[in-house]
């Protein structure tokens, strides 16, 4: 703890105890404890209790005071269990008696405050840190704080449940350690108490398991699911033998409310030792989860047992046929193709199934359900097993189909977007299946109606487009991909580009943007796009009425140009390079929203990482717009633009591409082709920018532009002092502005800067007011101090609010302004 | 009860109720699809359908290269387009006492109705109804009188020719029915018949029914009917709909407890929700116009065209779609452009409060003042000097036959940068461009049409629960093209009644009651007994006076005062003006009593025939028919004395 905060520490504790002292706001006390514990954490928790006798006076101030507020106690409840999860300062904080006057909850203030859920949380998390050793849990047991522990977990308050539930299974857990059980082996009274203690917590968690109220028993799961992962023999078996009756009677329940802890307790039990253990019956369990009336239900517990990792194929394959039964029964009765999903299990369930089927209302989720859960399973490795992944990509269209009115069976689904939804998540998902390329076109036949289909909501679009690119990408490039392009999917794109709703505007040119950059490479799609009639379409869109579409447009664009390479716009008839840089200016100049100008330098930056700078765009023009610009994110970009100007000078190579060749041009060229664009201008006015971040990547820049130009106090030649800064003032003046300011904040600035630097120039840097006529690249980044800079700027500029020492500050003047208030008041 | 059907098309309709003596014809929808036979009407010398070669039959016996043409593979008649008129032959139209009119779509026949046919009656219908079908019976008026042609084609209608011709002509039905359009005196003669209603108001029609229009939802000042007697109610839906557009939203709750519902007028294109039609509408026009080329909507002048400029003009800016101006050209432009904007009363509730601000209902007016949107008349004129490319055009008519839309067909239909988009759902878009072919311009075919489909009014059925549904027939099966989608029927219990052209049908309700009047002093005469708690009875002798359908009981008129008493005896003598009331008839006629009687007075050959409400006996001997059922009597009988026998018998 540094020196301001430990001088703080007594007086801000003394605020807090005082109970005329109103908290003006309860997160103080959250991010002081929060400070404490880092504290506890990297000290000695008990030498922060010896050298701060403030701490256990303010822990019993609080528990004597004859009414503290509930937030305080709280506070002071959990402080002492932080404290206490030391042993050395448990021990330090019992001698005080602090410790049973705050776990004491039968007696003085904790009785009396009780009724706080707060203060009941607080007592649970406090002891949760207490049991963390022997002596704490041996406290436990003396004290006979299992049996309120044990209320709590059927507490109203769910913070209270869920604090009682981790203590509880931390308990037992911890009864469970090796070097626990030696030390308890030895002393006879301790064990028996602590024999009876865990004989109480099962006896517990049976009971609840087989009570009458669902909320206790989902209470009674969660404690069981927290605690069978880290639980070991003996404790682990007797614990299974006290509650595999009641799981039984609860699998067994119907209507079955509690599917999920219920299966949440099971995965957890799959991953002990019983799980190998015939008697223990888990995976009988789990199987008879498969069992429930309910088809919701069922596909639940089956989504669950797919992901179990212990667990048998066969029990694997029955839960895959209960998720796939939905899906399959639908789209088979349409097509007539027998279901592959005929085992005796499935066959009982078939019948409710169907019913459930034909209603719309209970047929969408039960199908939303297996959909979500296919998609979930595409990701696994064993998939769908001897069942072909062709057979549920065809349920999964058959069932778009039916949504599109184009089936010729259950007319109930048409237009229902929500099935729509999880069909095209699911289709996405399934192009990663092995065999997708054979049924690539009957998928994108589908996803194009989709859409085509005036009545498409916008996220359905959204996702049919990403859908068609995921199945694009299947397989090769092929003649039948070329006709779905030209004929299907460019004309829908044109109408989409111009729909009367903004998402489909968006996300359709988002797409052309993501499939123009698939296929980069690809010369017959270049001919394609060329000749598609879609790029007058983005250039209007690039005027779109929404700031947002303009933004995709302007990337969409940047793409094609990227794209249709040098051989595509190059062509003089179509001139598009030469309009898109026109076009792309003038938003940059003009445009009112941010999201299009910060678009735009995104393209140039991108056109600059990827190819050679177009013939007419004028970068320096471009970097002067964006550094002057009012968004802070745009001249973040144009940062980047110099950055890229930078490498591309220097010839260096771009995250994630390929190295250049091993010569490196000149440095003296690079500095030259540097100077033509006034990069370093750009990064000076840049570097005294009043956004943090801004001047941050400037900083970091020109640090990186000294070290790449290797440049030292003789390597680069004196040159106009203009040539440099650009010839405008602005940067100049920044610069002598801020050399200025240094000279006054700091005497000896100018004594340090001359020591450091050499004779010749040392002047010439620091002397603001006769600011020389010929400077070198070297002595203007030198005299910056740019090391300290970067360190100031990197420090997030919130550093000083979130203090430690601010926040006590805090608390003390709301103390203090408390006090005047109530002088006020008189 | 009865129904006559004079048209078959479902969104076309024109039926005739005869109703407790009132006869009461629901519509009169004009078929234009038969304008599609007939070869386009150019407004300039056009070369496409100038130098078309007539039509010979392949062996050479049949030549009518006069009468017929043959055009892009198809055959056409060289005439002006005739149109498809309700049935004259079920009904003797004169008989009609009043004409119902639900929309100014279905009033297009009326000019044929009301001339020359001796009706008398009475048309009743909204002023918005009335007003814009008159503008749109104007419009056509001027499309056909502008390009006058002087041969009218009748010999390929011969059945002999019609039967060799190739389709879909060969297939054309009741083609002599077929008429060419009325003229301008029709029109004004047949419009000043009507007599204007508003919405709610009740119309007494003889004393006997009362008929009240609901607002529809469906168009400016659009009704639903309802026609009621004191116990019966029969409900008449057309054209409604349940869309937030510009109308008055639906009455729906006034159509509760029907006796019977006539249904009409849903959706043509059921499978087309009209948001994501209107969606490609204007993705389609943005697509066309920012490629440079033109945009063609060919539409009738009045109904959706305003919500197409309402959404456009709110799509205009965020789909920059620049300074591509929107034409709108027709006779009746500006009248059916203002005209929207004067009708506060008829419109929706949030157009009727722009009103009070007071703004245009409609935003159209701001795209006229902002030069925008420009109307014109026709094409010559102003049009010409003014026309500015890439635009938009909305211009009639849409069955591409008539109207200033055939010379944009003509003009822009040869490049592939132009569009031609169809939001009018009353002709196949595929038909109408048929003589065009072959044709460069894109076409999108975005039908919107804003009526009930079968999900809302299987809804509609199940709130309001009339007893009987009557409906066109083919709304009682799924489309012929999708046979697999059996939600696009009227699936109801009872299954609706289904009707189609020159069908007459009974409907199936019987009326039971009638209303009658107690005058107040017949009233103080009755001493009622009470036969069970709550429910008295009384005999009642008074006469009956039935005038102008109204029924009253009025108190028996007192004897004579007696006279001086010497004539005294001869009074006497003479069987009194009044005797005592006779037996009151009630109750069914007991079957066995009845025939012992028959038998008694010699008629022995009687045949008994049960049925469902009574008994049929038949005399043989005497060639009559007695009806026995639980609440009359028929004897039918050409000899009156048996006749009296019989009937005295039964008493």
């Amino acid at each position: 703890m540094d020196g301001d905060c430990g001088a703080l520490l007594p007086r801000v504790l003394k605020v807090l105890a005082d109970p005329t002292f109103d908290i003006p706001d309860d997160t103080c006390l959250e991010k002081l404890l929060d400070w404490l514990q880092d504290q506890a954490r990297l000290e000695d928790a008990q030498s922060l209790v010896q050298e701060h006798p403030c701490i256990p006076h303010f822990i019993s101030a609080v528990c004597t005071s004859e009414s503290p507020d509930a937030a305080i106690l709280a506070f002071a409840v959990k402080f002492t269990g932080i404290l206490a999860a030391n042993e050395g300062a448990f021990l330090r904080l019992d001698e005080t008696g602090v410790i049973r006057m705050v776990f004491g909850c039968e007696e003085g203030i904790m009785k009396e405050m009780w009724e706080d859920p707060s203060v009941r949380s607080a007592w649970l998390h406090g002891l949760g840190g207490l049991v963390q050793h022997e002596r704490g849990l041996r406290f436990f047991c003396e004290s006979g704080l299992n049996r309120v522990a044990l209320e709590c977990q059927h507490d109203k308050s769910l913070f209270v449940t869920s604090g009682a539930n981790n203590l509880l299974a931390h308990i037992l857990n911890f009864a469970c350690l090796p070097q626990c059980e030696e030390s308890v082996q030895g002393d006879v009274t301790c064990r028996s108490a602590w024999d009876r203690l865990t004989v109480d917590i099962v006896k517990h968690i049976s009971d609840t398991l087989s009570s009458d109220a669902q909320f206790q028993r989902r209470q009674a799961l969660k404690l069981l699911a927290l605690t069978l992962p880290g639980c070991r023999r003996p404790l682990l078996d007797r614990l299974w033998a006290a509650v595999l009756g009641p799981l039984e009677l609860q699998i067994k329940m119907e209507p079955n409310s509690l599917v999920l802890p219920v299966m949440e307790t099971l995965e957890a039990a799959s991953r002990t030792d019983l799980f190998g253990q015939s008697d223990a019956r888990i995976e009988d369990l789990i199987e008879a989860m498969l069992t429930s009336g309910d088809p919701n239900k069922v596909i639940q517990s089956a989504s669950a047992i797919i992901h179990l990792e212990q667990c048998s194929e066969s029990l694997k394959r029955k839960a895959l046929d209960f998720i796939l039964q939905p899906l399959l029964l639908i789209s088979s009765s349409s097509t007539d193709t027998p279901s592959p999903v005929n085992g005796d299990s499935v066959k009982v369930h078939r019948a409710v199934l169907e019913g459930q089927l034909t209603q719309k209302s209970t047929c969408v989720p039960l199908l939303s359900l297996s959909l979500t859960s296919v998609s979930k399973l595409t990701s696994m490795e064993f998939q769908f097993m001897e069942i072909p992944e062709q057979l549920v990509i065809g349920a999964v269209m058959e069932l778009l189909w039916m949504c599109l009115g184009e089936s010729k069976t259950s007319t109930h689904l048409i237009g229902c977007s929500r099935l729509q939804r999880c069909c095209l998540d699911a289709l996405s998902n399934l192009s990663t299946c092995q065999g997708g390329s054979a049924i690539r076109k009957n998928v994108l036949e589908a996803l194009y109606h989709c859409l085509r289909n005036p009545d498409s909501e916008p996220t359905v679009l959204q996702k049919s487009l990403q859908a068609v690119l995921k199945w694009i990408c299947v397989g090769s490039y092929s003649s039948e991909l070329t006709e779905f392009l030209s004929q299907d999917l460019f004309p829908v794109l044109k109408r989409r580009v111009c729909d009367v709703q903004w998402e489909v505007r968006d996300s359709t040119l988002e797409f052309i943007t993501q499939l123009s950059a698939h296929f980069t490479d690809n010369s017959v799609y270049r001919e394609l796009l060329d000749c598609s009639g879609i790029l007058p379409l983005l250039l209007a869109s690039a005027e779109d009425g929404e700031s947002y579409v303009r933004a995709s447009a302007i990337a969409a664009l940047g793409q094609a140009v990227t794209t249709l390479g040098p051989q595509g716009v190059q062509d003089p008839q179509s001139g598009l390079q030469d309009d898109v840089v026109t076009r792309l200016m003038t938003i940059l100049a003009e445009d009112s929203e941010g999201f299009s100008r910060r678009a735009v330098v995104k393209v140039f930056t991108s056109w600059l990482k990827y190819q050679d700078s177009p013939p007419g765009l004028d970068l320096h023009g471009v970097l002067s717009l964006g550094s002057d610009d009012l968004d802070w994110e745009v001249k973040m970009y144009t940062l980047e633009l110099a950055e890229a100007l930078i490498n591309k000078s220097l010839g260096l190579s771009f995250p994630n591409e390929p190295s250049p060749g091993p010569e490196r041009p000149d440095v003296t060229e690079a500095q030259k082709k540097l100077e033509e664009n006034r990069v370093l201008p750009v990064l000076l006015k840049n570097l005294f920018d009043y956004d943090r971040p801004v001047a941050h990547k400037a900083c970091q820049l020109l640090l990186r532009l000294r070290e790449d130009l290797g440049l030292t106090a003789g390597s680069c030649d004196s040159v106009e002092a203009t040539a440099i800064l650009g010839g405008g003032q602005s940067a100049e003046e920044m610069v002598k502005t801020w050399l200025k300011k240094r000279a006054n904040s700091k005497s000896t600035s100018a004594s340090e800067s001359l020591q450091k630097t050499p004779d010749r120039t040392a002047g010439a840097c620091v002397a603001a007011s006769d600011w020389p006529t010929k400077l070198s690249f070297w002595e203007l980044l030198n005299c910056l101090d740019l090391e300290l800079r970067a360190q100031t700027l990197s420090l997030s500029s919130d550093h000083v609010v979130t203090s430690p020492r601010s926040l006590m500050e805090d608390i003390l003047s709301a103390a203090q302004q408390s006090e005047d208030n109530m002088v006020d008041c008189y | 009860m009865k129904l006559y059907c004079l048209s078959g098309h479902p969104t076309l309709p024109c039926n005739v109720l005869k109703f407790k003596s009132t006869t009461i014809m629901l519509d009169c929808g004009l078929d234009t699809t038969s304008a599609l036979h007939f070869l386009p009407l150019p407004l300039v010398h056009s070369q496409l359908f100038s130098k078309l070669p007539g039509w010979v039959s392949k062996d050479g016996a049949i030549n009518l290269d006069k009468e017929l043409k043959e055009c892009a593979g198809r055959v056409f008649v060289d005439s002006q387009p005739e149109f498809c008129l309700p049935e004259q032959e079920l009904l003797d139209l004169s008989t009609i006492d009043v004409i119902l009119i639900s929309n100014y779509h279905c009033m297009m026949a009326l000019p044929y109705i009301t001339e020359n046919t001796g009706f008398t009656g009475t048309v009743y219908a909204t002023e918005p109804t009335l007003q814009i079908g008159r503008l749109l019976m104007e419009e056509l008026v001027a499309f056909m009188e502008r390009v006058p042609k002087a041969q009218s084609a009748t010999c390929w209608k011969n059945k002999e020719i019609q039967r060799l011709l190739p389709g879909p002509l060969k297939d054309a039905v009741d083609v002599w029915a077929w008429k060419r359009c009325y003229g301008t005196q029709e029109v004004n003669s047949a419009l000043s018949k009507v007599q204007l209603v508003g919405y709610s108001q009740k119309v007494e029609l003889f004393g006997a029914v009362q008929v009240t229009p609901l607002s529809s939802g469906y168009s400016l000042g659009s009704s639903n009917w309802i026609i009621q007697s004191h116990h019966e109610k029969v409900s008449y839906v057309s054209g409604s709909s349940l869309l937030t557009t510009h109308p008055q939203p639906m009455d729906q709750t006034s159509l509760k407890n029907s006796d019977v519902l006539i249904l009409t007028g849903l959706t043509q294109i059921p499978t087309a929700n009209p948001d994501g039609m209107l969606g490609e509408f204007c993705s389609n026009l943005a697509m066309t116009i920012r490629a440079g080329g033109n945009v063609l909507v060919p539409c009738y002048s009045s109904g959706v065209i305003y919500d197409l400029l309402e959404c456009l003009y709110q799509f205009m800016d965020s789909a920059n779609l620049g300074s591509a101006p929107f034409y709108f050209i027709s006779p009746v432009a500006n009248s059916s452009l203002e005209f929207s904007q004067i009708f506060a009363e008829w419109l929706c509730q949030n157009k009727q409060s722009k009103v009070y601000l007071p703004e245009p209902p409609f935003p159209h007016a701001e795209l006229i003042q902002t030069n925008k949107l420009k109307h014109y008349p026709s094409i010559h004129g102003d049009f010409s000097s003014e026309f500015r490319q890439p635009c938009v055009v909305f211009t009639g008519h849409p069955s591409l036959r008539f109207g200033d839309v055939v010379h944009f067909m003509e003009l822009w239909g040869k490049s592939s940068l132009n569009t031609v988009i169809f939001t009018e759902p009353d002709f196949s878009y595929l038909d109408a461009l048929a003589p065009y072919q072959p044709l460069a311009m894109k076409c999108v075919y975005c039908p919107i049409d804003t009526r009930l489909n079968f999900h809302q009014v299987t809804k509609l059925l199940k709130e309001v629960q009339p007893v009987h549904v009557v409906c066109p027939e083919p709304y009682t099966q799924p489309p012929p093209s999708q046979s697999h989608r059996s939600d696009l029927m009227l699936e109801l219990q009872p299954a609706p009644m289904p009707y189609r052209r020159c069908a007459v049908l009974s409907l199936p309700f019987r009326r039971r009651y009638e209303r009658i009047h107690l005058l107040p002093e017949l009233a103080k005469s009755l001493v009622p007994s009470e036969i069970k708690p709550g429910i008295s009875v009384a005999t009642v002798s008074a006469v009956l006076q039935s005038k102008d359908n109204k029924h009253v009981l009025q108190p028996v008129p007192k004897a004579a005062p007696a006279p001086p008493s010497k004539k005294r005896k001869r009074v006497i003598e003479e069987p009194p003006e009044l005797l005592a009331p006779k037996p009151l008839l009630s109750g069914a006629v007991p079957l066995e009593p009845f025939l012992a009687t028959l038998h008694k007075h010699g008629i022995m050959e009687v045949k008994v025939e049960e049925t469902a409400d009574g008994h049929i006996l038949h005399l043989q001997a005497e060639d009559a028919l007695i009806q026995l059922e639980e609440d009359g009597t028929h004897i039918v009988s050409d000899s009156e004395p048996l006749r009296a026998t019989a009937s005295d018998k039964c008493q």
